[in-house]
Parts: structure tokens; C-alpha cells; sequence
């Protein structure tokens, strides 16, 4: 970034942006663990996402209090406007990302003890794999001002909706093939539907990585074959 | 500059007796399109 007349300002805003990444690496870190403590049920491991969310809670709020003194003091304008803006949404959407993960661990923590067969798990985890791709991508995106990067991340949240559909689908086969199966399947719904909402936020930071670099709302409809809502079970009446 | 930004529908930039940019306040203050003008309102210069 070219320098401001004032570096100081530089040093500001420069303190944003590594904040943002910062907060990035932990968010991307609290996601895999809670999955992995999903996929062994493991309470232990789980207690620390919850507990390392409050530290991203810290750093978001940090983020803005440091946007504000910089609207307040220097007045930003044009790409430094974007700029602090951007810092600002993404902090929000990363401290959703933690909780996100922390509702996940929540979810261990009281399935602690219920171990059920993995075929139910291979599902989420490839979903898992797939939202945190996508945040890594998004992150590399902002670090790099990667236009074109942070426009595939959008585009491709439709994958994981799809596979949130099937997976929907899929675990309540599970749940009508045996009742016992019903509370960890339900559960593990809340998960996908958790993950599901990860993704959603990867790519509210593409958009915001979009209007940092290029000064317009991405604006076209983004390709949608979500239909959980409208998804009904037949079934037969005896 | 901020008196600019304040009243106006259009901004004009002009930098030593030439006319770098011209468009509406709002574009000019928010994502200008002239990298001069970006510098000049960003305070890189002037």
C-alpha cells in the first residue's frame, strides 16, 4: 500500500488488516477443532473451542474500537474507507464463524458418552472439509486482494448447500431405519446446518474482499439449488 | 475537501491546471477511478 502523508495513519491501518488476519487463523483453527471433536465425540477437546472463542471475541471487539479511532481521527476516504469498513464486517463475520464452532462443541459436549457408528459422520466431515476450503480461500483472498480468488469462493457456496441438502436427506433415512439413531443424527443436523452457515459467511467476506478492491457491490444473483426448506419425506401410510 | 463532500452532487479534481477527474460526489469519495485522485483524497500527496 502506497504511503499516507501521515504514516502513522499507515501504521493504523495496516494494524486493521493484521488484526483481520490474525482473528482469520484462529477462526479457521476453532472450526477444524470443534469438527474434530464432533467426529471422536470428544467432550475434552470441545471445552477448549468454547473457552478460545472468548479470545476471538476479545480480537473483534479490539477491530473495532481500532476502525472507529481511525473514522474518527483520519477521516478515511476512497479505498481506505473500503478499507476500514471491510475490517469491520469481516471482524463480524469471523467472531459468527466462532460461534458457529462453539455451538458445534456445544453439541459434543452433550452427545459426551453416545458413541455412534462413523458411516453417520462422513457426511459432515466432507462438508467440513469443504466450508473450511472456502474459509481458507476467502482469507487468502483478503491477505492478497485477490479478486478473481474471492469471486470462486463465491460461486462456489452453492456445492455446500447441495451437499447440506443430501446430508439432510441422508441422516433422515438413518433416523426412520432405527428411532435410536434419532438424537445423535439430530445433533449432528444442527452441525451440518451449523457448517452450512460457515460458508454462508465465507462468502460474505468474498463480497466484502470484492468491494475493498474494486469499489462495486457484487451485485448478480448468486447461483442457488438450496431447497432443505421445501424438502418433504414420503412415506407410506399402512 | 470535507466541504466538498458535504454539499455537492459532482466533484471535479483538478491537479495543476488540468482535469484528472469528474463524477459524482459520492463515486468520487468512495472508489474514484483516477489513481491521482484516489492518492490526493486518500492524503498520499497535496
Amino acid at each position: 500500500m502506497s504511503e499516507h502523508i501521515v504514516s502513522k495513519y499507515d501504521e493504523e491501518l495496516n494494524d486493521v488488516a493484521r488484526r483481520i488476519a490474525e482473528m482469520g487463523g484462529m477462526a479457521e483453527r476453532l472450526v477444524d477443532v470443534a469438527v474434530s471433536a464432533l467426529m471422536r465425540v470428544d467432550a475434552e477437546t470441545a471445552r477448549t473451542v468454547i473457552a478460545d472463542d472468548k479470545k476471538l471475541d476479545v480480537l473483534q471487539r479490539e477491530c473495532e474500537e481500532r476502525a472507529i479511532m481511525i473514522i474518527a481521527r483520519r477521516q478515511p476516504m476512497a479505498m481506505d474507507l473500503r478499507e476500514v469498513i471491510a475490517a469491520q464486517r469481516i471482524a463480524s463475520d469471523l467472531e459468527r464463524i466462532g460461534d458457529l464452532a462453539k455451538n458445534i462443541a456445544k453439541r459434543v459436549i452433550a452427545l459426551d458418552g453416545h458413541i455412534q457408528s462413523k458411516r453417520f459422520n462422513t457426511g459432515v466431515e466432507h462438508m467440513a472439509q469443504l466450508s473450511l476450503a472456502q474459509l481458507k480461500d476467502v482469507l487468502d483472498s483478503y491477505a492478497t486482494r485477490d479478486v478473481d480468488q474471492a469471486y470462486q469462493v463465491w460461486k462456489r457456496d452453492e456445492e455446500i448447500d447441495a451437499m447440506y441438502t443430501s446430508l439432510f436427506r441422508e441422516l433422515l433415512t438413518y433416523m426412520m431405519e432405527d428411532p435410536r439413531n434419532i438424537t445423535f443424527c439430530t445433533h449432528l443436523l444442527f452441525c451440518a446446518k451449523n457448517i452450512e452457515r460457515i460458508g454462508d459467511h465465507a462468502t460474505n467476506i468474498a463480497e466484502t474482499v470484492y468491494y475493498v478492491v474494486t469499489g462495486q457491490v457484487l451485485a448478480e444473483d448468486r447461483p442457488k439449488q438450496d431447497e432443505s426448506s421445501t424438502t418433504a419425506v414420503a412415506y407410506e401410510k399402512n | 475537501m470535507q466541504q466538498a463532500a458535504r454539499v455537492s452532487d459532482y466533484t471535479a479534481f483538478m491537479y495543476l491546471g488540468e482535469l484528472i477527474e469528474f463524477d459524482e460526489t459520492t463515486k468520487i469519495f468512495t472508489a474514484p477511478s483516477d489513481k491521482r485522485t484516489q492518492d490526493y483524497i486518500t492524503g498520499r500527496f497535496g
